[in-house]
């Protein structure tokens, strides 16, 4: 019975975290949140990415959600956002039993480092492909992937355990 | 009442800055009329010796009388002697409209107190003085090649030159008389003995041509006399007379091409008189690209381009008086459709899986730590 209550909070956390996602999940998939939000946003990430490529001294040029050097071109799509990831992140944050002024704190923070890593992520596989085309896979599936999952449940571990406020307990 | 004047002051200021502008590009051309005269007065022309004139002769608005003195012996071929008739007022209207039009091109070089003939070889500009100017020896024009190179001497007060001079013209692509040197005098022009020179003359007041003086071009004063003595002037061998205006190409930049996709730009030329001819004059365009389908004032840059690389070339529009504006571009053309690449998800299905499972496991660890 013991062992039941002090599992409780773990369930209802990962209830909460679940429903949320869903919740992420059905608002992204709207049609006109697609149209208005999702799709400028990635546009967004492209011309981000431009500015951090021109920034670097690398030659491009940007056609729709093209970025393109003088020997390799890669296609920003919807996926490449940092939106699925930046979901999952500010649903466990969300999720979690603390303030909601911490959760909102740590969802911003979340989100805002979860999109910088993105463009970071895009500049970086747009210039291996123009200066080193053969490790773009290796890096894009392998290397890019495990940094963004390690580097959110991170994110997510540091906020919970440094900067999550307790609640006011409710007086009996 | 300090910011209405200052609201006047740049109101007014931007008003002379747009007239100005327009001015600077307007199109100077010699009217139809006017380019038929070889000779042509305000007040009266008049003629000593065996002068030979090449063209019409014409006094406006000087009396009828006194117009024609000296003619003969003076001897009038390819034109005659309009005596304040209606083609020599016309003649006068558009020498008044093309002299404005010429004073009111701006400057590019100012050679107040120099002799012309210690400047060394001239090439293409606007030349001024803001007083007088003065001709000893010869004076190289260098046209570049072009004859429609465009000279324009703006001279405050009087020209004049020594005994022996001469203007003299190098890569003149076969031009003897350049359609684009003009001659504006805010006052009279004198040429001396033996001068021989090249161009069109306009004055304010009067023209005198010495002994022996001869001009390839047009002596065009427009309120005083036009005095010859034993001279040659003649225009048969000029161009229509054009200044020409600044002729706009752009875009000034045009996007780069992908090897494989179709490309397509418009180029447009403006500032001239159309219909524009446009050429590829330096450089050449990618591989695959070509102009075509031409109007009368644009031209597409347009096919699949099949070489990937960087390609400079220049667009030169050439307008309906031979008049050229040109502008460079360099287009970047990136490797075959090929290689672009479809950049995958931040996180893929299975990467996914794996944030939620480790987010899952970590937030139950957490929250039991946060609550404990």
């Amino acid at each position: 019975m013991g062992m039941a209550s002090s599992r409780k909070p773990g369930l209802v956390f990962v209830a909460r975290f679940f429903l949320a996602l869903i919740v992420f999940y059905v608002v992204a998939a709207l049609g006109p949140v697609n149209d208005h939000v999702i799709v400028p946003f990635t546009e967004l990430v492209v011309r981000g990415t431009a500015f951090l490529l021109r920034s670097a001294h690398q030659s491009i040029d940007v056609a729709g959600t093209v970025i393109r050097t003088p020997h390799f071109a890669l296609d920003v799509r919807n996926g490449c956002n940092g939106v699925e990831a930046m979901m999952v992140l500010a649903a466990a944050t969300l999720a979690f039993p603390a303030t909601f002024r911490s959760r909102l704190a740590g969802l911003l923070a979340g989100c805002v480092a979860i999109q910088i890593l993105n463009l970071v992520r895009v500049a970086s596989l747009v210039w291996l492909g123009e200066h080193h085309r053969q490790f773009f896979d290796f890096v894009h599936v392998g290397v890019w992937q495990s940094i963004v999952i390690l580097a959110a449940v991170a994110m997510f571990i540091v906020w919970s355990r440094t900067f999550a406020e307790k609640p006011l307990a409710t007086p009996s | 009442m300090k910011r209405t004047n200052v609201g006047l002051k740049v109101i007014l200021g931007l008003a002379a800055l747009l007239i100005g502008t327009s001015q600077a590009h307007a199109a100077v051309v010699l009217g139809s009329t006017v380019q038929t005269f070889a000779v042509l007065g305000g007040s009266t022309v008049t003629n000593t010796g065996t002068s030979v004139i090449n063209g019409n002769v014409g006094v406006s608005p000087g009396p009828i009388l006194q117009a024609a003195a000296g003619f003969p012996p003076g001897l009038i071929i390819g034109g005659t002697f309009h005596a304040n008739d209606a083609t020599a007022g016309l003649a006068q209207g558009e020498l008044t409209t093309a002299y404005n039009a010429v004073a009111a091109i701006p400057c590019t070089v100012n050679l107040s107190g120099q002799d012309l003939g210690t400047v060394g070889v001239l090439t293409p500009g606007v030349y001024c003085f803001t007083t007088s100017a003065q001709l000893t020896g010869p004076l190289t024009l260098d046209l570049q090649g072009n004859p429609n190179s465009q000279f324009i001497f703006k001279i405050g007060s009087t020209l004049t030159t020594a005994t022996g001079s001469s203007v003299v013209l190098t890569n003149a692509g076969g031009s003897t008389c350049p359609p684009n040197l003009y001659w504006q005098v805010g006052s009279s022009a004198t040429l001396g003995t033996t001068t021989s020179f090249i161009g069109n003359i306009l004055a304010l007041t009067s023209i005198t041509l010495n002994t022996s003086a001869s001009v390839v071009g047009r002596t065009l004063a427009r309120n005083g006399a036009v005095t010859l003595d034993t001279n040659t002037v003649n225009m048969s061998t000029c161009a229509a007379a054009v200044v020409c205006p600044a002729i706009t190409v752009s875009p000034a930049t045009l996007p780069g091409g992908t090897v494989g996709l179709a490309y397509s730009q418009t180029v447009t030329a403006s500032g001239g008189s159309p219909s524009y001819s446009f050429l590829v004059t330096s450089g050449a365009l990618p591989p695959g690209l070509s102009l075509s389908g031409a109007t009368a004032s644009t031209i597409n840059v347009a096919g699949t381009p099949t070489t990937g690389g960087s390609f400079s070339f220049t667009i030169t529009a050439t307008d309906a008086n031979g008049c050229t504006g040109s502008t460079s571009y360099v287009v970047a053309v990136a490797g075959p459709l090929a290689a672009v690449a479809v950049g995958g998800p931040t996180l893929d299905s299975y990467g996914l899986a794996v944030l939620l499972m480790l987010l899952a496991v970590a937030g139950v660890f957490a929250v039991n730590r946060f609550n404990s």
